[in-house]
């Protein structure tokens, strides 16, 4: 998306005015093989994103066209099952993830007044080492005996003992993305400590910062979890060890925990700076500033501990002792509270205030919305008795489908088109992107609100045909998938739309806006803040 | 001695109001200005201690309670 | 690859209105236990509140979407802190969740109290069956998909129980409390009757416990609820629920059947009528991995047309049908299977498909093996 730095000779004229400008990006492919700007290094990172969020969203629909009816109509179950899979890891560690770095490589050295990230070269490294481990990981697909099908929760024995000769290049693409993460963190935790410009104290940072800094360090604590999981499966696998199988005297469930204490503060890893970037945008639509702009940074620190003291409450069904699963649903209820109400921080700050609705703020709109609907499903979850009936239904997939979905993708929406003209230099079409956010919010409430249903009613989650009472929703749902997946196309054309022209945007960009960043040019110089601006 | 079991005192109610998830503006200020952030991770550590050992005696008690 | 399998004849089926057609419903069931009923009341109870809350917070955001936009002219009112709110806002929902983990903990005490069972039942997960022993009963039988793979594959109708219906139910008595003893031959499955509620994970190498007491008399179908590999979606659970009276007749029954079937095993059988049983057996049986067709799904799942074993030696063949293959999907059919079945099969194997050896494996010799295996382990 900086594309555009270089290409219009409209542009240039602004940039030049100031001194920063001096020089910029080197040509051709070696720009983006040897770059170590955070800029590039940040549109790198949301391509990759944008192309891993389509690869995943092709396999959803695949896997939503063979559920269209009952009955098997295109992919076999084993295939079926490779799809879920994939679909899984490649949005949670393909196109999540990766987007959340790549808007933290762009918008933190800008928000906070730092010229680049603190460890360029390292930032570099951990962007280019991603292609590999996710290349590695889909052309599993052409392997002998398919792609991983365990489900991306890849729960042993089946992801051991029973796994396709695939399983090894899967552990090894996870161990590189955990890499990549942890060299993210690492150097985004390095900038906020250090590179922050004279005046802008901790407590001055905008949101998006304190959360991503927060998120930084739960991925430093939790990704070399996952590398040891990973690494137990492929001890159990390769070279005779019996940490998760029962015959060796291993412990199936010992693989759950130890996944789970990962994935629980992966879920926050997922959404906190989801909240950073809600928590930038509706003030600046609302003309007001953040409702308890401490609340939410203290509730937002805490959860960084507390996350890690309610994992199993994934695991009520696998038969824990009564005290456990007390202990699990009492932290859980506990925790969740403080952090959920953090919802009505947002109501607040939008009460009073003086509302317009561009596209971001409807994206944004539409996260409070749907994001808190996803909550209420995971109170619900919280109740262990009750969860016996929902564990591992399709209430399970719309409970995560509205808090990824609408929660965390949305959230990614609204930043790109947020601070899309802070990168291009262009004005958005609001037209176009008022298209596009009708048509996703329409699309996926027909996808996966009626997901509530089936899983009510009785479904499993995973499988590729169903009993006939399913039917009705699940080709309901199955409709909203193709309405969602088809109008990402439009998010595709926006964007590149927009790189390639558009109206000249000003450098605050949106009336409201605030902050360091929309005190630089639109499109944003190559190099930004060489010289530190003064906060006061 | 009194101005070290002070801070460490408003360090703790820092950290207990993280845990709520509510903190007012004013004492933010007092927080970042006068504490450190290591005594804030210690003591969030230990009172995270704290409430893991609470919800077990909530547990326990709720147990008697119930007779299983 | 065969990644993708365009099933073409089926198309044409699958525009046409089903024939069968079931009732959805929205929500969760309140089920035939005292359990399932308190759980579906916690349900409702959790949901009105989610619905209450949501009611206040969209209202007010949408009250000021409506009315502080600018462009009715609304200014920005400068407030951006009020901790007493907070803090009261925040207490609230807490309480009432304190208020809902009493009867959630009430409810969940009672699910884990599986104590004066009047019936044991041991429930194992296998790839993709699942194995019920009515313990201290000497009865002991797997229960597999009725479904024929000509529904599933749209060349069918399909059924009215599509998906849901097995060829043996599990039969357990009303009125009487049931202890489940859950584990799993191979990987974990969860055994789920969501009118029972009684959802427990199947783990190998572990025991897991549950119980139930169902009021009613009827068939309640569950699905396993763990993702357990290719033929996850297709290992239903059928309860049974029958009078005690009732039940003490089937029990009776199902022993006279089995005492039966021992019996045929004695007399001798023509190659015909093997090759017709073992057709039977290998559809319900072998066809999920190996397919009708013989030709399998490899590499996981081997041909067994022209293959080594099925053409090759007879003592081998029976030997894997029998003990099956440690370290791949090939199950163990000793137990699974009684000896007319396991002879029929084999004999079908190394019959079918043009494997055409003309050899007949007698239920005798399956005995005679079984008989010798068991007297090894004896001594």
């Amino acid at each position: 998306m900086a594309i555009s730095d270089t290409t219009g000779g409209m542009d240039t004229t602004a940039g030049e005015l100031h001194e920063e400008h001096h020089h910029g990006p080197a040509k051709g492919i070696g720009r983006w093989l040897f770059t170590t700007n955070h800029k590039d290094i940040g549109s790198l990172y949301l391509w990759f994103s944008l192309l891993m969020f389509l690869t995943g969203g092709v396999m959803a629909l695949l896997i939503r066209a063979e559920l269209f009816q009952p009955g098997l109509q295109l992919v076999e179950p084993g295939f079926f099952n490779q799809m879920t899979t994939m679909h899984g890891l490649i949005m949670v560690f393909g196109a999540v993830m990766p987007a959340f770095v790549g808007l933290a490589n762009w918008m933190i050295p800008m928000m906070i007044g730092a010229p680049d990230m603190a460890l360029p070269r390292m930032n570099n490294w951990s962007f280019w080492i991603l292609p590999f481990a996710f290349a590695m990981l889909v052309s599993t697909l052409f392997m002998d005996g398919g792609a991983p099908n365990f489900g991306w929760t890849f729960y042993a024995p089946l992801s051991t003992t029973y796994a396709p000769p695939s399983v090894t290049y899967f552990i090894f693409a996870i161990h590189i993305m955990g890499a990549s993460s942890i060299m993210g963190a690492i150097n985004i935790i390095a900038t906020i400590l250090n590179m922050r410009a004279p005046g802008m104290t901790m407590m001055k940072l905008p949101l998006f910062v304190w959360s991503w800094l927060i998120t930084a360090f739960l991925l430093i604590a939790v990704m070399p979890v996952l590398a040891g999981v990973v690494t137990m499966m492929l001890m159990d696998i390769h070279f005779g060890t019996s940490f998760f199988n029962a015959a060796g005297g291993g412990d199936p469930v010992l693989f759950q925990h130890v996944f789970w204490f990962f994935g629980h503060p992966e879920v926050y890893i997922m959404i906190l700076p989801a909240f950073g970037i809600i928590s930038q945008i509706i003030p600046t639509f609302s003309r007001k500033k953040l409702f308890g702009y401490a609340s939410m940074v203290y509730a937002t620190a805490s959860i960084a501990i507390l996350s890690f003291l309610v994992w199993a409450h994934h695991m009520f069904t696998v038969g824990l002792p009564l005290v456990g699963e007390l202990f699990f649903m009492f932290a859980t209820m506990l925790i969740a509270v403080p952090t959920g109400v953090k919802v009505f921080n947002w109501v607040a700050t939008m009460f009073r205030g003086s509302l317009t609705f561009e596209t971001p703020m409807l994206f944004a709109i539409a996260f409070v919305v749907l994001f808190t609907i996803g909550g209420f499903s995971g109170l619900m979850l919280a109740i262990a008795p009750v969860d016996f009936q929902y564990h591992d239904t399709y209430f399970v997939v719309a409970h995560f489908h509205y808090v990824l979905v609408p929660g965390a993708i949305f959230s990614i929406m609204a930043a790109v088109y947020y601070w899309l003209p802070k990168w291009t230099g262009h004005q958005l079409n609001e037209t176009m992107g008022k298209l596009h956010f009708w048509l996703s919010f329409v699309g996926v409430n027909i996808t996966f609100f009626p997901m509530h249903f089936i899983g009510l009613a009785g479904m499993p989650r995973r499988i590729p045909d169903y009993a006939l009472q399913f039917a009705d929703f699940n080709m309901v749902a199955s409709i909203g998938a193709f309405i969602f997946g088809f109008s990402q196309l439009l998010f595709v054309w926006n964007v590149i739309q927009n790189v390639r022209s558009g109206e000249k945007a000003t450098s605050q960009v949106w009336e409201g806006a605030e902050g360091l960043e929309w005190t630089v040019d639109s499109p944003a110089p190559y190099h930004t803040f060489s010289t530190p601006p003064k906060v006061d | 001695m009194s101005h070290i079991l002070k801070r460490w005192w408003r360090t703790l109610l820092g950290v207990l109001a993280g845990f709520l998830g509510v903190q007012s503006e004013r004492r933010r200020q007092e927080d970042f200005k006068e504490g450190r952030a290591i005594h804030f991770v210690v003591v969030g550590l230990l009172m995270a201690a704290v409430f893991v050992i609470f919800v077990i005696f909530l547990v326990r008690w709720a147990l008697s309670l119930s007779g299983a | 690859m065969g990644m993708i399998r365009i099933i073409s004849r089926s198309f044409p089926l699958t525009l046409l209105p089903l024939t069968a057609r079931a009732e959805w419903t929205l929500n969760l069931s309140p089920g035939v236990t005292e359990i399932s009923r308190s759980i579906y009341d916690l349900h409702m109870t959790i949901f009105w509140i989610c619905v209450a809350i949501g009611c206040v917070v969209f209202g007010i955001m949408f009250w000021s979407i409506f009315h502080h936009r600018k462009s009715r002219g609304a200014k920005a009112h400068h407030f951006h802190e009020h901790t007493l709110v907070e803090v009261i806002w925040t207490l609230i929902p807490l309480g009432i969740l304190v208020a809902m983990a009493v009867p959630a903990t009430a409810t969940l005490v009672k699910m884990y109290d599986p104590k004066d069972a009047g019936l044991d039942v041991q429930v194992t997960g296998y790839q993709w069956k699942w194995r019920y022993q009515y313990l201290d009963q000497d009865l002991d039988f797997f229960s597999n998909l009725a479904t024929p793979r000509e529904q599933v594959s749209n060349e069918q109708a399909k059924s009215e129980n599509y998906l849901l219906e097995v060829d043996r139910h599990l039969v357990l008595p009303t009125d009487t409390k049931i202890r489940f003893l859950l584990t799993a031959n191979d990987v974990i499955h969860s055994w789920w009757v969501p009118a029972l509620a009684v959802k427990k994970d199947a783990i190998p190498g572990f025991i897991n416990e549950a119980w139930t007491q169902i009021d009613e008399p009827g068939i309640y179908r569950g699905q396993c609820a763990e993702l357990c590999g290719k033929d996850h979606g297709f290992m239903p659970i059928v309860v049974e629920a029958v009078p005690p009276e009732e039940f003490q007749q089937w029990l009776a029954d199902a022993k006279a059947e089995k005492a039966a079937a021992a019996e045929a095993a004695n007399r001798s059988w023509t190659l015909d009528e093997l090759m017709q049983r073992g057709e039977q057996v290998y559809l319900s049986s072998c066809a999920a991995c190996h397919q009708a067709s013989g030709e399998g799904l490899p590499p996981a799942f081997p041909a067994l047309k022209n293959s080594p074993i099925a053409v090759g030696d007879v003592g081998a063949h029976i030997d894997i049908v029998l003990n099956g293959k440690s370290g791949t999907a090939m199950q163990a059919f000793r137990d699974q299977l009684d000896p007319v079945e396991l002879a029929a099969v084999i004999t079908y194997e190394r019959n079918a498909w043009g494997n055409s050896t003309g050899e007949a494996v007698s239920p005798t010799q399956i005995a005679d093996r079984l008989g010798a295996a068991a007297e090894g382990e004896g001594n």
